[in-house]
């Protein structure tokens, strides 16, 4: 069916498109033709100018949707860390003896709100440096095999699969 | 198949940055780490791999030999760099630079780049220009063109569309300084002088902050933290922080806990910073940029109040006592909108368009410079369009009626950005007549502002009960000036705690307007009336009068309105809970008697008849 079909239709485009390029055979007027492109013209590029217009006011609003999105972010975020400052003025109010144990408590507190928003420290101790990850603070002559992580200055985070902060680290030099 | 886009390109010295034009603008591309700017560092491993940007500079420390950073300087001359036996001219190594640039640009539009415009100092003789473009052609690209960093600066502030101006281009970077006075003629920007040091920049600032918290706690602790690498690149980012910090704030602390232990135990560092202390600091870097300014002026046999424009590139110009410097030395507020770390990589991305011709299928689109809306109850200017707005755009909005049998509306169109359409400019008024008579609130009137191409308002109301539609259109726009709209911005900011104060107290005057009318129907009703114990009438009348007296008054304080509606609310609220209460039990009793639930549409639950909106405006969107 469909093999018959096609051929069928190619043919009366055809001959539909030779109607309308004989002006004698249906004649319209050409003013009207032009008034009504002009009409055609007109909406169109209307209709472009009003979405090309909607584009730019789309930017703005989502520029600010994600500003007002980070900012609120932020707030969550925030409220989290108000929490380790809360204890730590609990803790202030301790006397000396308890306060390592609260101190203590204090970190793994920390620790856990971190690792619920996706922050982990990075496990390096004994490590060979790896630009991707550590960034070299300087360069010491030791015993420790070439390269090795000797010493950390700042320790390095993650946030999911991305680094959030590089560990600063100092690298074992061969002695000479 | 490449891409038609032309990436911009700030090859910079210390740090490089990228841009592309998308949808009209320039736009920074972050690199493929997520920085916006990518340090010009490259690197190789031991094992022989090419390390580009932020990664290389992290290794630098460990593997000198093998580190170049600052290659921008040896262009055009015959340097090699030496690494593992094989030579690489500077023009090789930028390379490196640029497809790392040119990777993170393909990343990011998901498609092949091959054209590129980069920026170069207007110093750069022709052999420097030229190593630059064999550069950007080793790494894969064909550089439509090299532009001069201070006008690519000019372009990002779109200078190039204004007429014969003189440009004064400050550009204060990590490592170097460079003034250049551009002057636009014919729709080209000429350099007639340029002079800098090359050898003056941010990371000097960060290095006085660090020597002198340094000696501070050298005289206090008798202990010199630069000895110590682990504490010096501690005190080196909390320098670069706090100088950060001292832009926005009149005063930085730094702390670092456990900075060192000496014999007595550990020792923290706890220093506030003022930015007074911090730009006694820096003062002589500073001032010495002043001397490239004036012979630039003189090079160029131009005077400071030549100068049109003065444009501030660079990291470090955000330090207010730079802007300070050049304001003084200028006399001239300095342009500072763009981020000056990426002012010139949008440039370049700006001239890629033209070269491309991108730019002319660009439509150009006006914007409202003043926010539209009508009058609303109490002269409250209720705002549909927004300043800012790009145009042609449409809004609608629903409002109603403020009185019963209110048969006509005045819509009163105002312009400005001051909460009372009085202290706005009035750009017309007409009535929409015909409303059928109803209890206020109920009549649905849209009104709909249409703003055209060419800043043409249209504005309409319809009843969308009758059909009825008024409309009016809005041609006298064009005569605003741009001092009014300042003033009107101006004035919108100054006056807004007053205005909002005011806006309040009607607000409120309109809403206690609203509780006695709904307290009155409710009493009055026939609906609602025999179901409201007498005692609770009782108490409603009065109170009710009471908060009209209040009402009468013109000068009624907030305090005395807002306690004869509590008064009045608390009765009306014991009363209607009461009938609710009733209405329930009643159903209750007639859903066991008769045994089949009410369907929700009788009378008596048909809660529309007895709750009267608040609002007199019903809000659509």
């Amino acid at each position: 069916m469909d093999k018959h079909t096609e051929p069928k239709e190619v043919k009366k485009t055809d001959s539909s498109q030779a109607e309308t390029t004989n002006p004698d055979e249906n004649p319209v007027p050409e003013t009207t033709v032009v008034d009504e492109l002009t009409k055609k013209y007109d909406e169109l590029n209307d209709k472009h100018l009003r979405l090309a217009a909607e584009f730019e006011n789309y930017k703005k609003r989502a520029k600010r949707d994600q500003e007002s999105a980070v900012r609120y972010a932020n707030e969550k975020f925030a409220l989290d860390i108000i929490d380790i400052l809360d204890n730590f003025e609990r803790a202030l109010k301790s006397d000396d003896e308890n306060l390592r144990d609260g101190l203590e408590q204090i970190h793994k507190l920390y620790l856990s709100i971190l690792s619920r928003n996706g922050i982990e420290k990075m496990n390096i101790t004994g490590t060979k440096f790896d630009p991707a990850f550590h960034e070299a603070v300087a360069c010491i002559p030791a015993d420790a095999p070439e390269d090795a992580i000797i010493d950390i200055a700042v320790p390095g985070y993650m946030i999911r699969d991305k680094v959030l902060r590089h560990a600063k680290v100092a690298v074992a030099k061969k002695k000479e | 198949m490449a891409s038609n886009k032309v990436i911009g390109i700030d090859l910079g010295t210390t740090n490089s940055c990228l841009a592309i034009m998308e949808g009209g603008s320039p736009v920074v591309i972050a690199n493929a780490e997520g920085f916006r700017t990518t340090p010009s560092v490259v690197g190789f491993s031991k094992e022989g791999e090419r390390l580009v940007g932020n990664v290389a500079k992290r290794q630098a420390i460990i593997n000198p030999g093998r580190t170049v950073s600052s290659i921008k300087r040896y262009m055009g001359t015959d340097h090699p760099t030496e690494i593992d036996g094989k030579k690489y001219s500077p023009q090789e190594i930028s390379a490196m630079i640029l497809q790392k640039l040119k990777m993170d640009a393909e990343a990011y539009l998901g498609e092949k780049v091959d054209k590129a415009v980069i920026t170069v100092p207007a110093y750069f003789n022709d052999a420097q220009r030229q190593a630059t473009k064999d550069a950007g052609k080793i790494a894969g690209l064909d550089v439509l063109r090299i532009i001069n960093e201070p006008t690519a600066s000019a372009l990002a502030y779109g200078l190039d569309k204004e007429n014969e101006v003189t440009v004064l281009v400050y550009d204060l970077g990590g490592g170097t300084f460079d003034v250049s006075i551009l002057t636009l003629d014919d729709g080209l920007f000429e350099v007639k002088s340029t002079a800098g040091n090359n050898r003056l920049g941010g990371d000097d600032f960060d290095a006085r902050v660090v020597d002198f918290l340094a000696d501070e706690f050298k005289k206090k602790e008798g202990v010199d933290l630069r000895k110590d690498p682990v504490a010096h690149q501690r005190l080196k980012d909390a320098a670069e922080k706090a100088k950060i910090e001292l832009s926005s704030l009149q005063k930085a602390n730094i702390n670092l806990p456990y900075i060192t232990a000496t014999a007595d135990g550990p020792k923290h560092l706890d220093v506030d910073l003022t930015r007074a202390k911090f730009e006694q600091l820096i003062g002589d870097l500073v001032q010495k940029t002043v001397e490239p300014v004036k012979q630039a002026l003189k090079d160029a046999g131009i005077s400071a109040s030549d100068i049109n424009h003065v444009l501030l590139v660079g990291g470090s110009t955000r330090v207010p006592v730079v802007i300070e410097t050049v304001r003084s030395l200028l006399g001239k507020e300095p342009d500072k909108t763009l981020n000056p770390d990426e002012c010139v990589a949008l440039g370049a991305a700006v001239q890629g368009a033209v070269l491309t011709g991108e730019t002319k299928d660009v439509v150009l689109l006006d914007v409202t410079p003043l926010t539209l809306g009508i009058e609303t109850l109490g002269g409250i200017a209720t705002k549909l369009i927004e300043r800012n707005t790009t145009i042609p755009t449409r809004k609608s909005q629903i409002f109603s009626t403020a009185a019963d049998n209110q048969t006509s509306v005045e819509i009163h169109v105002v312009q400005g950005e001051r909460q009372f359409a009085r202290d706005n400019f009035s750009l017309g008024r007409f009535q929409l007549t015909g409303i059928p008579s109803a209890p206020r609130g109920m009549p649905q009137i849209e009104v709909t502002f249409d703003i055209d191409a060419n800043g043409i308002v249209h504005v309409s109301a319809k009843d969308l009960g009758t059909g009825h539609e008024q409309s009016m259109t809005i041609t006298g726009r064009k005569d605003l000036k741009d001092d009014e709209i300042d003033k009107m911005v101006k004035d919108a900011k100054q006056f807004e705690e007053e205005d909002k104060k005011r806006r309040e107290e009607i607000e409120l005057r309109n809403n206690a307007d609203n509780a006695v009318y709904a307290a009155e129907k409710l009493v009055n009703d026939k609906e609602t009336a025999d179901k409201i114990d007498a005692e609770d009438k009782e108490k409603i009348i009065p109170a009710t009068a009471a908060l009209k007296d209040v009402l009468a008054k013109e000068d009624a304080s907030s305090e005395e309105i807002k306690e004869k509606m509590d008064a009045l609310q608390e009765v009306v609220f014991a009363a209607t809970s009461k009938m609710y209460q009733k209405i329930q039990e009643e159903q209750q009793a007639a859903g066991n008697a008769a045994g089949s639930g009410c369907e929700g549409n009788c009378d008596s639950c048909n809660s529309d008849d007895t709750v009267v909106d608040a609002d007199y405006e019903v809000k659509k969107d």
